[in-house]
């Protein structure tokens, strides 16, 4: 019996006997033993969160075609309806209680779903537990804890966890798990600044820009000339004795032990060969592909990424502004898509989209309020792509069973089956995700079936 | 107008009796040193001789009775001065360069501190459809300078009738429900208002802690007090819009006055608000909005909500709950009666026994200093200036993560209860500043840090003949440089207040006399750099 094998034992068995959060800091605590061995993988994975900040209103995003259908859809939306003539059809290998379109602003994503690279997941959410309308109405309890409230539910999507006292995130807590601890570098690189989703409970992002990584000047290890400031600066760094102060050191330090290498190894790779689009999220994803393409410089066979866009609390001018958000999602992921291909690395990174939750069916007269569920989108060589997981709601009509009130519709799968699918793939075993995802096996599926078998 | 009645309502919370203040006697120079560092924008010699002169109160009873500068009319000044082309207008540059002015040189520098702490938490932000609208963002943040010390029950409805807030979160253009076209109200600022500017997500205990039933928080509102709100904050828009100009926005546009009510777009029905009160039907706009702006401020919360907000963003990220007990006493009444007096709760906040005692009590005492703070700090004590007598410098968010009024979204540039993992959440402490210190802009701060005292100085070559340059004035320091220890002592006093332990003292004594074959301004740029990117100073103590 090898040392992993070994913990993997130990962790079944304490799966068992505690609770998943106890497990979890056991793990932790036996992963630093592991530390030594960190050839733990001998592919390249990487996962690439897109964060979509505000709240998306993807019911305009995956809308019904079929005249009647989107005769409701019609209905319920009003002047925010998208056009039937604007739309574009796309056709699932499985079966769709309706038919199902995009809005032709998102062309690319039509493109890419209909070469298998792209997939979308329909009415996923932050839940506790699977539960119906008539619960909801009746037990609060049963509700995530502040329903609709932006930070609230990006911390659920972020977390899987919404009772921890701590606050981790699950990438955060798969590094703790199943990151190289020799390795200065946190396997969770952020390209968008501090985010919960990966922060752990031992680790934490690394963060770096759109444009690279910025290197120090006047404390700059590799001129001479700064060798006695660098040196005094540790001297007052050992002797802070303030918690505050002491996470400062931490930081300035892991930017110190980090700088060269990352620089480095952003230098290290050719520019891209396809053109990215102008936008904000267009410059991180090339970024991503940077660092993806420098992972072996870097010694990371696991890499997650942290990408964001923002807008998409769209409570006035919607029908201005979500076709311009949208579409710059579409044109830089169709970008990013392209380069990896490029690159050969199509196969190894899977992008797939996160927002605080969907948005009202109905309309507030210019725009949409908070809602639940929402439909996401997954993409990369290694999603089998052309199809529609989770379930469509069935009914657009107000009141229905899948609404609970003014259009908010009750999610009919979890945040914890989605990032557990996407945790499958990474490499997670069994017993890894179940301490990841405590809340998971109150779902009936753990694996959605997105993605292909590695 | 409306705080007699905030005072005297049937306030079910606790009040702890206001304790007679005891004659404080007069401060050392680092102990008032060490006060306007938290107080104002950064101690000068002459402030800390003044406040070591008056006391602590003497100072802040003498700033709150100051009047408000303005950030509109240094625009204006700048405008006419500037002798702007027809087609040409100010900008996001001039806006940051009004904020840099005042922070730096105002001489009501309590009033200005305390507007930019309001200012993140009552955001609005330019990184919206109005970011270029440079005279509404300035006159939105006038309101904060101007009601720093009033009422909050003032500021809460000045903030909900602005027309700059109105864009941000909705309330301009709110309509009435209208079942035909399934339009009901937008619940933006009714759910935003609630959660950030008033009572917070869960019910508070004066001393800031959460209630709990059960073992559980208990929400402070539901979706369906959410709905209510959203119908009370129907029929706003611009000031002077009518029912027949209601749709034309660009008509009406006015970023200046108050909105203006449109009953016709005004929702009359019954509404249920918070603690069972009821605003009955067929009210006005105006009617509906002092019931509810009245039931916000009345709510129990509010006191240890924003109270305790203050003290982080001010003092300390981890108050004690008798400090947080103690401000809310004051915010409930102020002595006299009166609920909400702000100027009365920045005093209790600044004057606590345990804002002046710092770590010798609490050993975690402090905060992390927010990056463009170190920078302002290090160009109001070092008599900054600029060639062209401006402050200019455009780019706070490339180097800080944070310029004034440009946060990504309301919840500001950090979460208020942010706790990175390690050392601070083992400890179960918070630093809500470290969340915009990542790597990367611990490092843009060092360099901008190394660039403002290695070359941003008066008597640098290549930096004085920029006119747009801010330069720092080390000229005080020169007669002190061939006594390290009589510098240090100086220096302690006017960035560390004082608190620079005899380690620190020590090793920046030896590294100092190491450098004496080195150029004087070399040798006093690189004291002040280090000092200022030393753990030590980086925490506010």
């Amino acid at each position: 019996m090898n040392r992993r094998d070994f913990v993997k034992s130990l962790l079944g068995s304490s799966i068992g006997m505690s609770s998943a959060g106890a497990a979890l800091s056991n793990m932790t605590l036996m992963n630093s033993a592991l530390a030594q061995t960190n050839n733990r993988f001998d592919d390249y994975k990487a996962l690439v969160c897109v964060f979509l900040h505000g709240g998306n209103d993807s019911f305009n995003m995956l809308i019904p075609s079929d005249d009647i259908k989107y005769q409701s859809y019609q209905t319920v939306r009003q002047n925010l309806a998208i056009a039937q003539s604007d739309l574009i059809n796309i056709t699932p290998s499985s079966a769709t209680p309706y038919n199902l379109a995009l809005p032709n602003f998102m062309t690319p994503m039509q493109q890419l779903f209909n070469q298998g690279n792209l997939a979308f997941l329909a009415n996923t959410g932050p839940l506790l537990h699977p539960i119906s309308k008539s619960q909801a109405q009746q037990n609060v309890n049963l509700l995530p804890p502040q329903l609709f409230s932006h930070n609230d539910q990006q911390k659920h999507w972020q977390t899987s966890w919404p009772e921890q006292t701590a606050l981790t995130g699950w990438a955060g807590r798969m590094a703790d798990l199943i990151m190289d601890t020799q390795n200065p570098l946190s396997m969770n690189l952020s390209i968008t600044g501090t985010n919960i989703l990966q922060t752990g409970v031992n680790s934490l992002p690394y963060s770096l820009d759109a444009s690279g990584v910025e290197t120090f000047s006047a404390l700059d290890p590799n001129k001479s000339w700064n060798n006695d400031r660098i040196n005094v600066l540790t001297q007052l760094m050992a002797a802070e004795k303030h918690k505050l102060g002491q996470a400062h050191n931490d930081i300035y330090n892991r930017a110190q032990n980090n700088i060269d290498n990352v620089a480095n190894a952003i230098k290290s790779v050719s520019e891209p060969s396809i053109t990215y689009p102008e936008n904000h999220l267009a410059n991180q994803l090339k970024m991503v592909a940077t660092l993806a393409s420098s992972q072996q410089l870097l010694s990371q066979p696991r890499q997650v990424f942290f990408v964001s866009m923002g807008g998409f609390d769209t409570h006035d001018n919607q029908n201005s502004d979500q076709p311009i958000l949208l579409q710059s999602l579409s044109d830089a992921l169709f970008a990013f898509n392209a380069d990896l291909q490029a690159r050969g690395l199509a196969n190894n990174i899977t992008s797939f989209t996160m927002s605080d939750f969907g948005r009202t069916l109905t309309s507030n007269g210019d725009g949409t309020d908070h809602g639940w569920g929402g439909h996401q989108i997954i993409m990369g060589g290694a999603v089998k792509g052309g199809d529609i997981y989770g379930t469509m709601p069935e009914d657009f009509t107000l009141n229905s069973s899948d609404d609970l009130g003014d259009g908010r519709i009750i999610p009919t799968t979890s945040v914890d089956q989605y990032a557990a699918t996407l945790a499958k793939w990474f490499g997670l075993s069994t017993n890894e995700i179940n301490a990841v995802f405590p809340n998971l096996s109150r779902f009936n599926s753990s694996d959605l079936g997105f993605m292909m078998p590695s | 107008m409306l705080t007699a009645c905030g005072g005297e309502s049937g306030d079910s919370a606790p009040t702890h009796p206001v304790p007679t203040p005891e004659p404080i006697p007069l401060p050392s120079n680092n102990e008032s040193a060490r006060f306007l560092n938290t107080a104002s924008f950064g101690a000068t010699v002459s402030s800390i001789e003044n406040v070591s002169n008056i006391g602590f109160e003497g100072w802040l009873n003498e700033q709150i009775a100051l009047p408000a500068s303005s950030h509109v009319a240094y625009l204006q000044a700048l405008e006419s001065n500037l002798n702007l082309a027809k087609d040409e207008k100010l900008h996001r540059k001039e806006r940051l360069e009004a904020w840099f002015t005042h922070a730096i040189t105002a001489p009501d520098q309590l009033r200005q501190r305390v507007a930019f702490a309001l200012s993140e938490i009552f955001v609005v932000s330019d990184q919206s459809t109005f970011g270029d609208d440079t005279y509404g963002l300035a006159n939105y943040y006038d309101l904060l300078i101007n009601n720093a010390f009033g009422n909050y029950r003032d500021l809460l409805e000045q903030v909900t009738l602005s027309p700059i807030m109105g864009m941000y979160l909705s309330v301009l253009g709110n309509e009435k429900p209208n079942e035909e076209a399934n339009i009901r109200p937008d619940e933006n600022y009714a759910r935003e208002v609630m959660q950030l500017f008033s009572i917070g997500l869960v019910e508070l205990n004066n001393d800031g802690s959460e209630k709990r039933q059960n073992g559980q928080s208990i929400p402070t509102y539901n979706q369906e007090t959410i709905k209510a709100f959203a119908h009370v904050y129907t029929g706003w828009n611009f000031n002077g819009t009518t029912a027949d100009t209601w749709w034309q926005f660009y008509r009406n546009y006015n970023s200046m006055m108050p909105m203006t009510a449109v009953e016709a777009f005004h929702d009359t029905s019954e509404k249920h608000l918070l603690n069972n009160v009821v605003i009955p039907e067929n009210q006005t706009a105006k009617q509906d909005l002092d019931i509810a702006l009245d039931n916000l401020f009345n709510h129990p919360n509010i006191a240890p909500f924003i109270g305790k907000q203050l003290i982080k963003k001010l003092v300390t990220s981890n108050p004690s709950p008798a400090y947080v007990a103690r401000v809310s006493a004051t915010f409930n009444n102020n002595g006299q009666g009166i609920r909400g007096d702000l100027g009365a709760v920045i005093k209790a906040i600044l004057l606590d026994q345990e804002a002046m005692d710092g770590t010798s009590s609490n050993v975690n005492f402090g905060k992390v200093r927010k990056p463009i703070l170190r920078a302002v700090h290090l160009w109001r004590t070092f008599d900054a200036s600029s060639p062209n007598n401006r402050f200019q410098f455009n780019w706070p968010d490339y180097a800080f993560a944070q310029a004034p009024l440009s946060a990504h979204h309301v919840f500001n540039f950090f979460s208020p209860d942010y706790a990175p993992p390690g050392i601070v959440s083992d400890n179960n402490l918070i630093a809500p500043e470290l969340e915009i210190v990542t790597e990367n802009f611990l490092t843009r701060t060092s360099n901008f840090l190394a660039y403002s005292t290695f070359w941003g100085h008066t008597e640098h070559e290549d930096e004085r003949d920029d006119e747009n340059r801010i330069l720092i004035d080390m000229s005080s320091l020169k007669p002190m440089v061939d006594d390290t220890e009589k510098l240090l002592t100086h220096l302690n006093m006017l960035l560390l207040g004082g608190t620079m332990s005899t380690q620190m003292q020590d090793i920046l004594t030896e590294a100092f006399n190491k450098t004496s074959d080195q150029a004087v301004n070399d040798r006093l740029s690189n004291l002040l750099f280090i000092i200022m990117i030393s753990p030590q100073y980086t925490v506010q103590r």
